[in-house]
């Protein structure tokens, strides 16, 4: 069990990850409910961990496809619903048929790329923004920082990002837009 | 930057990379933060009542959208137990009326109703702050009404010496000094047992462990006593 420190520790790591984590399961379950029982098991795994952790960000983002597949696997048995599990599993990888597909792939590499990103915090904020639309001010407001630390962190992300891309061949944004 | 044109944002919006959360859904995340907190907690056996009392300020401010540090935090929940503590203090002493007591005191006052009748009494004098301050005698042997009896006598033999507010039956820390003791019965013999400290050093000002042939005696014996606890303590007083 933690101390009475590490709880605290806990107690912020969880006020700083909840929202990403939360964005992650709920725009993989399209369900409040869901979403929130996944969320739970994804936090009392962290809790479990926590201080033997070393990249959150990247930790619990294996943990949230963990979890999905965990909480559908059990309720699966209970409603004989597989087909929907196999659909879930599926979903993200048919959601573009016919449209860039190589292209789409290169960049989910890069923006999954932990090397791509200085910090935990950097990644949360980036994913916070760019892919489940959140304001820079809300995702300060979580991250503890001000609006204007988050907007100079998120440019820099984004830089650091294209420059990525352009080393993966893609020169320029015109060239994918 | 929202309002601005964001290439990043377009560039995964147009390759599906991104699957944005409504505001509505985020709002309700948002106001089920601490719930959930709380549920992980409880869930891995984390949970106290005092960690649990912190986190639900922490999330209820961080809900308000009030920046709030954690040594803020701190001094809100002292604040909060002390105004608190004093209103519960306050309405504790007006209803039994007797000056703050250690537990220990309260139950023995609670062995001695008229022990307890007298103390309500001189309540104002304990107050007024007492030279001495008599703990209710204890005895395994005696019966109450008999005990209760002789801390009476005690005190009244104290307070015939050194004068009518020398002696008061209760604890107080007012007083800088205090006597306790007990009285066992022994067939038809009484021993009996004083002690008086004070109560700024815990020294011990005047000790007696006397035998006495009945109870007659035994109260007899207290004038004897006071005539000695009164003198040792105006001797020490000085």
């Amino acid at each position: 069990m933690l101390s009475y420190e590490n709880k605290k520790e806990f107690r912020q790591a969880y006020l700083k990850y909840y929202p990403f984590v939360f964005s992650a399961v709920y725009s993989k379950t399209g369900n409040r409910e869901d979403a929130e029982d996944i969320c739970h098991e994804v936090f009392i795994r962290f809790m479990e961990n926590f201080m033997k952790i070393q990249k959150r960000s990247g930790w619990l983002r294996k943990a949230v496809t963990f979890e999905i597949g965990n909480y559908y696997g059990k309720k699966a048995y209970k409603v004989d619903d597989r087909a929907d599990i196999d659909d879930y599993k599926n979903h993200s990888l048919h959601a573009v048929e016919n449209c860039f597909q190589d292209t789409r792939m290169v960049i989910r590499d890069v923006i999954e790329n932990e090397e791509n990103f200085t910090s935990d915090i950097e990644m949360v904020l980036f994913e916070l923004v760019s892919i489940y639309g959140f304001t820079l001010k809300e995702a300060a407001g979580y991250l503890k920082m001000t609006r204007w630390q988050a907007q100079y962190m998120y440019k820099k992300t984004t830089e650091r990002i294209l420059q990525a891309l352009r080393k993966k061949g893609i020169k320029g944004l015109e060239d994918l837009l | 930057m929202n309002r601005f044109r964001d290439p990043m944002k377009e560039l995964l919006r147009m390759y599906h990379l991104d699957t944005p959360v409504p505001p509505e859904v985020r709002k309700y995340f948002l106001s089920r933060m601490g719930r959930v907190f709380s549920r992980v907690m409880k869930t891995t056996g984390s949970y106290s009542p005092i960690f649990g009392f912190f986190s639900f300020l922490y999330f209820l401010f961080k809900k308000l959208g009030v920046v709030i540090h954690l040594k803020m935090l701190l001094g809100i929940a002292i604040m909060t137990a002390l105004l608190g503590g004093g209103i519960a203090g306050y309405f504790f002493l007006d209803t039994v009326k007797v000056p703050a007591q250690s537990d220990r005191t309260q139950q023995k006052i609670h062995r001695y109703p008229n022990a307890l009748a007298k103390t309500e009494e001189s309540s104002h004098r304990v107050r007024a702050a007492a030279a001495i301050i008599i703990e209710p005698l204890e005895s395994g042997s005696v019966d109450k009404a008999v005990m209760t009896r002789l801390t009476n006598s005690l005190s009244d033999a104290l307070n015939a010496v050194g004068g009518s507010s020398f002696s008061s039956i209760a604890v107080s820390c007012q007083s800088k000094y205090s006597l306790s003791g007990y009285v066992e019965k022994m067939e038809e013999k009484f021993i009996a047992f004083i002690r008086v400290v004070d109560n700024r050093n815990s020294s011990i000002l005047f000790v007696t462990r006397e035998k006495f042939e009945s109870l007659d005696e035994l109260e007899k014996g207290y004038s004897r006593f006071a005539g000695d606890i009164v003198t040792r303590v105006r001797g020490h007083g000085r």
